[in-house]
């Protein structure tokens, strides 16, 4: 029932309402010219420019409606205009005179306020919208026939993420508005309000990052949702400018859609803010307005983030300077809260009076950020050495891919991407997070664990280490799931390789192979090709067409070999290897969505159900050498200064085989290339030409090894000039000439390994032990 | 009626209002005066909800004020800091209060204008202080509010259009039963036009009367004697203030005028007549008389 009341509450609302609008008018006007200027116009230019239709200059945006300025410049000011215009439709509750008269009005205070938001969202929301329809017309007009559904149905959902944006922006506006008593203030808390939490996560994160070993933000908190904390870098999440921001597209969503839930997260805050700023205005004292406020909770919350950012800023500075120093670290931190703490009580209170007053919590907030820094540059209180026992450890989560980085894949995690033709594709993102239950691979993971903290924490210094030993560029995340329920999740890069020794293990170990081999998952029908390469690298056979009996044995043969291999059969195989299978898979995920793409498997000297397989379907032959064939060697010293390292376990699928230019060079042209490819001292490649040694190289080579004995990478060249790929000489196997000329190498390598980079000043000690 | 139940306000530290008791009866006209900062302008604001009291009540017609619309849509506050909204003309005024209050009344609103020298398709940031006054007034009797709160509202404006303000105002009183609270810190301000007057310092009402009833208390008189009058003879009055000039004498004295002038006549006087006495003059006495010095408040 529509009361009287009831209807000059409505009435009342929407007069005002339109007063608001009327009065805002010039507002939309500018605004919306501008908007024009910078979306429209920057578009027409762009469609009507030869070079576009040369395909030089591209749309952007999954509208496809931007250009490079547009998807700057628009989304910019499409934050910049609802951020001025709530401030100046709130700014009369900071006005004395005006609270006068607006607070003696028959009107809610809450509608008062909704009145002037929503007036604020009609405007700038229409800037936006008007923006968007006028390109929309103007790709009909000069893009005929190339919208598509897709496209036109992201604009649409574009111009929701910026409403959804600026609904956030003017609600922070308005709640901080109804705490603070004057402009000046609406406008700094406001602003600091809309970034600090993105800031201040990331400044935690990454000091935490630098500071304590086994912790990784991206253990903690996808680097990319940090972006969501924040309406203004929200909308950078969300995939509307991916394009020119790079911001990953989250798993399972397209790339290029904004984020659903990002939106929905801050639509959903936005009101809350709104509910709130009501239930605050509504009890907000009047005489509020003009005053500076230094003892409110949200003047003090102000203070603790400013000094708390301004902390992390002079931490860093003071640690830099001092050589990564720990304890400037912490000197920085307490200086820097103390002076910025100071410099915005000065600053809100207009003067110096309230200094005395203030100094209690800013000395105590300096004392608790100092001892905050304190404890994370000391190890976290214990957060570094922590290490469960494998009795505590119901499950281990472990992202080590195996020496042929066996990825698994799930059909609903991927991105997508628009190709020139407007096609969507498909880009599956590999998964290599493996759960270990079994106590032995628990027990491994473990080891490990120990062991790269052993190695890694003396040096560990500010997130760098002092003395860089020989690191490997693998990253491995744990992730234990404890008994009692709880987790404890670490995270280490550039792990030293004695340490990243601990894990060959697993390489072996039955569970983790059942669980990461593909070659245990898939079934003769998965199988799309089958490719055979004998010892030197070469593909001597390719099965397009495969015979599912063939297949099944060959599966089951490798399975049974694959278990039945020792460490040492990978790490320092006794006699050359046969060859290699690698399999290529079908996309056909099974019951639980997952697939794979890639098997490989290297036929040791001990695969003799594979080998009898193969024997059986007449295919072994694909694994013999020709060696008069063979003209000559390519050797390039496998050399882990260069940061290769990997994984300890080297493959011949390690490294890939040499591009197929490389081959239709002249020769005088190779050795340039090679030069450049791969390295720039002559000391570091040998051309073996003799027979001799071409032959002493084929029965020395391996096809898989544990690097640290020194390797040397071989790329066999034949007569057919079939591409090979690289296979592996230990260096103790290197024929004379060889060895000798990689002596400098093999040294330098050594020393790096056994001393790190003070390796220099090792070198006679280094000398003398390899003699 | 406008209620006051030991209604307190607090800036801080610093007492506004303390523990203040008024009443002001519906269709009278009510002169608040104060020195600055006695209080006037907070009650004010308390009465037309623009503040919430920190201790106390303020009621209009027996209901709370502070967010309560309807009544608030009978209330027009108009501020001594006039506030108009900006680059507004006064059309855009008008319009403005026309969606807020129910009471607004077009017609008035034109028919005042063709009497002020306000053109309403002007800027009011371009009008002068006392044209900014008249509009205030004309917004504030155009929206025909029951209660009608005006802070110094007469201040700036030329005796023409003060005298024709306060002819409106006692229309719409005698017509609607308007109640109207006026503060000034000019007494003189008040006097022809204020049925009920209240005096207010440090947050408190130290005087709270009906202007007749206040005159009716006292009687000033000139008296000329020749020779002088035996002082010991005027004794018999209570005179509170009396000043000598020659044979003149001004005489200020509590009591009712006939029988003073009646006593007079019988000490034989070359004249003797009865003068009007200003609300300043009552007050002065009148606030002596309850042990305050009126200089100290007033002036």
């Amino acid at each position: 029932m529509i009361t009287r009341t009831s209807y000059y509450k409505a009435q009342r609302f929407w007069g005002l309402y339109r007063q608001c609008i009327r009065r805002n008018r010039g507002y939309f006007v500018l605004t919306t010219l501008i908007g024009i200027l910078f979306f429209p116009l920057q578009f027409f230019f762009t469609v009507t420019n030869p070079r576009f239709h040369e395909n030089s200059v591209w749309l952007l945006a999954p509208s496809q409606l931007h250009t490079a300025v547009s998807s700057i410049i628009f989304p910019l000011l499409v934050m910049l205009f609802p951020f001025i215009l709530s401030l100046m439709n709130v700014k009369y509750m900071h006005n004395k005179m005006a609270v006068d008269t607006y607070h003696a009005l028959p009107v809610t205070r809450e509608a008062l306020l909704l009145v002037n938001l929503s007036a604020t969202i009609t405007i700038t929301g229409a800037c936006v919208v008007i923006n968007y329809l006028l390109t929309m017309l103007l790709k009909v007009i000069y893009l005929p026939g190339t919208y598509t559904a897709y496209a036109v149905g992201m604009a649409f959902w574009e111009i929701f993420s910026f409403l959804v944006v600026q609904l956030a922006i003017i609600a922070i506006v308005g709640f901080v508005a109804v705490c603070v008593g004057n402009v000046f203030e609406n406008f700094v808390f406001s602003g600091i309000l809309l970034v600090f939490a993105p800031i201040c996560l990331a400044m935690t994160t990454g000091f935490m990052d630098s500071y304590l070993l086994g912790f990784s933000t991206e253990s903690f908190i996808k680097g990319e949702d940090i972006l969501l904390f924040s309406p203004i870098t929200m909308l950078y999440r969300s995939g509307l400018f991916e394009s020119l921001f790079g911001v990953r597209p989250i798993s399972g969503q397209q790339a290029g859609v904004p984020n659903l839930v990002g939106v929905l997260i801050w639509l959903v805050i936005a009101a809350a803010l709104l509910v709130v700023a009501c239930l605050i205005y509504s009890h907000r004292k009047s005489e509020a307005a003009g005053q500076n406020d230094t003892k409110g909770v949200l003047a003090i919350a102000i203070k603790l983030i400013v000094s708390f950012i301004a902390a992390g800023i002079f931490g860093a500075i003071f640690s830099s300077v001092y050589d990564s120093s720990r304890g400037m670290f912490v000197f920085g931190v307490c200086i820097g809260t103390l002076i910025v703490y100071f410099i915005a009580e000065v600053i809100l209170a207009r003067g110096f009076k309230t200094i005395l007053k203030a100094a209690p919590i800013g000395v105590g907030t300096m004392m608790l950020y100092g001892i905050l820094a304190a404890l994370l540059v000391t190890g976290g209180a214990g957060y570094q050495q922590r290490v469960p026992a494998v009795d505590q450890v119901a499950s281990v989560v472990i992202n080590y891919p195996d020496r042929f980085v066996h990825g698994s894949y799930h059909k609903d995690n991927y991105s997508t991407y628009t190709d020139q033709s407007g096609n969507l594709k498909k880009n599956y993102f590999a998964n290599y997070d493996v759960e270990l239950t079994s106590p032995e691979a628990i027990e491994i993971v473990q080891k490990f664990h120990q062991s790269a903290i052993q190695y890694m924490e003396p040096d560990f210094y500010g997130g760098t280490y002092d003395e860089y030993s020989a690191r490997s560029t693998v990253q491995i995340s744990l992730e234990y799931r404890l008994k009692s329920g709880g987790k404890l999740v670490r995270s280490y890069s550039s792990i030293p390789v004695e340490a990243l020794a601990a894990l060959m293990e697993l390489d072996v170990n039955e569970e983790y192979q059942q669980k990461t081999n593909p070659i245990f998952h898939i079934g003769p029908e998965d199988i799309e090709t089958i490719s055979i390469r004998n010892r030197i690298g070469e593909e001597t056979l390719l099965l397009k067409k495969v015979d599912q009996a063939f297949a099944k044995a060959l599966l089951e043969a490798l399975r049974a070999d694959i278990q039945a291999e020792t460490l040492s059969d990978i790490t320092s195989p006794a006699s050359p290897d046969f060859g290699s299978i690698s399999l290529t898979l079908q996309d056909t995920p099974d019951d639980n969505g997952v697939f794979y793409q890639q098997a490989y498997a290297i036929i040791g000297s001990g695969y003799e159900n594979t080998i009898r397989v193969l024997q059986q379907n007449g295919y072994s032959d694909a694994l013999e050498i020709d060696a008069d064939q063979v003209k000559l060697v390519y050797c390039e010293y496998y050399n882990t200064m260069y940061g290769r390292i990997s994984g300890n376990i080297l493959t011949m699928f390690s490294h890939g085989g040499v591009s197929e230019k490389f081959y239709d060079m002249p020769a005088a042209e190779r050795e340039k290339y090679y030069r450049s490819q791969y390295q720039s001292e002559k000391e570091y490649y040998y051309v073996v030409e003799s027979q001799a040694d071409i032959q002493a190289l084929l029965s020395s080579c391996r096809n898989q090894m544990d690097f640290r004995g020194g390797a040397i990478l071989c790329y066999f060249e034949t007569e057919d000039d079939m591409i090979p790929y690289p296979v592996l000489l230990p260096y103790n196997l290197a024929p004379a000439s060889v060895q000798l000329n990689f002596k400098d190498a093999y040294r330098d390598e050594m020393g790096y390994l056994l001393h790190g980079q003070s390796w220099y000043r090792e070198k006679e000690t280094v000398t003398a032990e390899l003699a | 009626m406008i209620k006051a139940t030991e209604l307190t306000k607090n800036f801080d530290e610093y007492i506004a209002l303390d523990k203040l008791n008024l009443q002001i009866d519906k269709g009278s006209l009510y002169g608040l005066v104060g020195t600055n900062g006695s209080g006037k302008s907070t009650l004010l604001r308390l009465i037309s909800g623009v503040y919430y009291p920190d201790g106390g009540t303020i009621e209009i017609d027996g209901a709370q004020v502070f967010e309560n619309i309807p009544l608030k849509d009978r209330v027009f506050f108009l501020s001594d800091d006039l506030y108009f909204l900006p680059q507004c003309t006064m059309n855009d005024m008008a319009a403005f209060y026309r969606s807020v209050y129910s009471g607004w009344s077009d017609e008035k609103f034109k028919n005042y204008l063709l009497h002020l020298p306000l053109d309403p398709k002007k800027r009011i940031s371009t009008f002068s202080k006392g044209m900014k006054r008249q509009a205030g007034l004309l917004f504030a009797l155009s929206c025909q509010p029951d209660v009608m709160l005006l802070d110094e509202a007469f201040d700036g404006l030329d005796p023409v259009v003060r005298g024709a303000f306060k002819k409106v105002i006692a229309e719409e009183m005698a017509d609607r039963e308007m109640t109207v609270l006026v503060s000034s810190h000019n007494l003189r301000e008040l006097e022809d036009m204020c049925d009920h007057v209240g005096v207010l310092h440090k947050g408190k009402v130290m005087l709270d009367k009906e202007i007749d009833e206040l005159k009716l208390g006292f009687c000033k008189v000139q008296a000329a004697f020749k020779p002088m009058v035996d002082p010991v003879k005027l004794e018999k009055l209570e005179i509170l203030q009396m000043d000598q000039t020659g044979s003149l004498l001004n005489l200020i004295i509590k009591g009712n005028r006939a029988s003073v002038l009646s006593y007079l006549q019988t000490l034989d006087p070359i004249f003797c007549e009865a003068v009007p006495l200003t609300l300043e003059e009552v007050f002065i006495h009148e606030m002596e008389a309850i042990g305050y010095d009126y200089k100290n408040i007033l002036l």
